[in-house]
């Protein structure tokens, strides 16, 4: 992951011009960080308070969570898709003999691997970087997946 | 046993490798390394054992080496490139192994994708490569294992007819301190190049490698797929191209390849 490029006070400056205009989805990316915000409804008057669902996490402290451009949440801004970060091949477990590292239903914290993608014998061990549940595995294990093609669905907790 | 002073008379790097752990006996180097990749001073250090005991071939399979004769290694490599730019690591490496087996053993071997080297069709040695994220950097885990002094009767019967040794192919002892240090050597220049390239040209000095490979039939198992066709290339992202009905050709990124005459 590189360095965060946009500190939180751009992000809210980001927000607030989102807000006044009649833009109603915008997606910015920056050295690995996507920010998208959404309004829900294009057809409600601005000065309704269009609710705003964006891939930046307000926490309560309000601290701004960001996460790398591959672990995004869902349009729904409930869960996260982890995506592959490389073209190769999915492992769910590190031998065929090993069991997977992961089943859905699982509770993963960050840091802990969740899968193996390997190209020409480099084997990428990919983390979790939310607490949550696993709720999809998506490729079988096996199987070629291409660069950001969902793997995971983890609901975070 | 391993003399270190040979080692680093031979040793030219400016940073890989200047730092060298000899271990009698280990699991797996790479295991070791990975453990260990809190401690700095392993981020460019080569680690080389006598004796591994679970060498790491690929998704959990054995290397199997005897004590003494042979060199098992890892090395950890940090680096801010990104990700899909490192896919081509490994195939940096195998050049790099490829070119100090010419300059110490006078013998040049071919890559048999992606990175066995292989001589005559027989293996001579095997690169695996583990991924980890430390803080802001990716840590490549390289672990390498090639035969160099073992005599025939050494190897298991079941790998006598697939490997070989420089040993065996030169009829000469070498120095594996000073073979791994000419590796060490190569390591470094090919690593720096793929961070100052980037993959591109790594991959057109790797297809002088393959060569000899392609238009042959190959069969490749990766993962639960069994791709069968012809070889006809290797694509710009470092992919196997199989041509498997004429006109229909398949990306390969990983697996396992055969191929036949």
């Amino acid at each position: 992951m590189g360095q965060l490029s946009m500190n939180f006070s751009e992000i809210k400056k980001l927000i607030r011009l989102f807000e006044g205009s009649e833009v109603t989805e915008l997606e910015v990316e920056q050295e690995g960080i996507r920010v998208l915000m959404k309004k829900n409804s294009p057809s409600i008057p601005l000065q309704n308070q269009i609710p705003i669902s964006t891939e930046i996490v307000h926490t309560q402290s309000p601290e701004v969570v960001l996460r790398p451009a591959h672990q995004k949440p869902d349009r729904s801004g409930l869960s996260n898709i982890l995506e592959s970060p490389m073209v190769g091949t999915f492992y769910r477990a590190s031998s065929p003999t090993s069991p997977s590292y992961v089943e859905v239903g699982d509770m993963v914290k960050p840091g802990q691997i969740l899968c193996i993608v390997e190209a020409m014998k480099l084997m990428n061990e990919i983390e979790s970087e939310v607490t949550g549940k696993v709720s999809k595995i998506f490729p079988e294990s096996g199987k070629p997946v291409e660069f950001g093609e969902p793997l995971f669905e983890i609901d975070p907790i | 046993m391993f003399d270190r002073d040979i080692y680093f008379n031979f040793l030219k790097t400016s940073r890989l490798g200047k730092e060298l752990v000899t271990l009698d006996i280990v699991d797996s180097t790479n295991a070791w390394v990975a453990e260990r990749l809190d401690e700095q001073r392993l981020h460019f250090a080569v680690v080389v054992a006598e004796n591994q005991t679970e060498g790491r071939g690929r998704l959990g399979r054995n290397w199997l080496s005897p004590p003494l004769v042979n060199l098992a290694f890892s090395l950890a490599w940090g680096t801010n490139i990104d990700i899909k730019n490192l896919n081509t690591v490994t195939l940096a490496a195998g050049i790099a192994l490829c070119c100090a087996c010419q300059e110490v053993a006078k013998l040049t071997p071919e890559l048999k994708y992606p990175n066995d080297l292989v001589f005559n069709g027989k293996k001579l040695g095997g690169i695996l490569a583990e991924l980890r994220q430390q803080g802001d950097q990716n840590i490549v885990v390289l672990g390498i294992g090639v035969n160099v002094n073992t005599q025939n009767n050494q190897f298991p019967e079941e790998l006598q007819r697939t490997s070989t040794s420089l040993f065996q192919l030169t009829g000469m002892s070498l120095s594996r301190e000073k073979l791994l240090a000419s590796m060490i050597n190569h390591l470094e220049l090919w690593l720096d190049f793929l961070s100052e390239n980037g993959s591109k040209l790594v991959i057109e000095e790797y297809r002088k490698y393959c060569s000899t490979f392609i238009q042959r039939e190959v069969e490749v198992i990766s993962g639960s797929r069994i791709i069968v066709g012809v070889a006809i290339g290797i694509d710009d992202n470092g992919g196997l191209l199989v041509e498997v009905s004429p006109g229909v050709v398949e990306t390969v990124y990983s697996g396992e390849t055969r191929f036949f005459d």
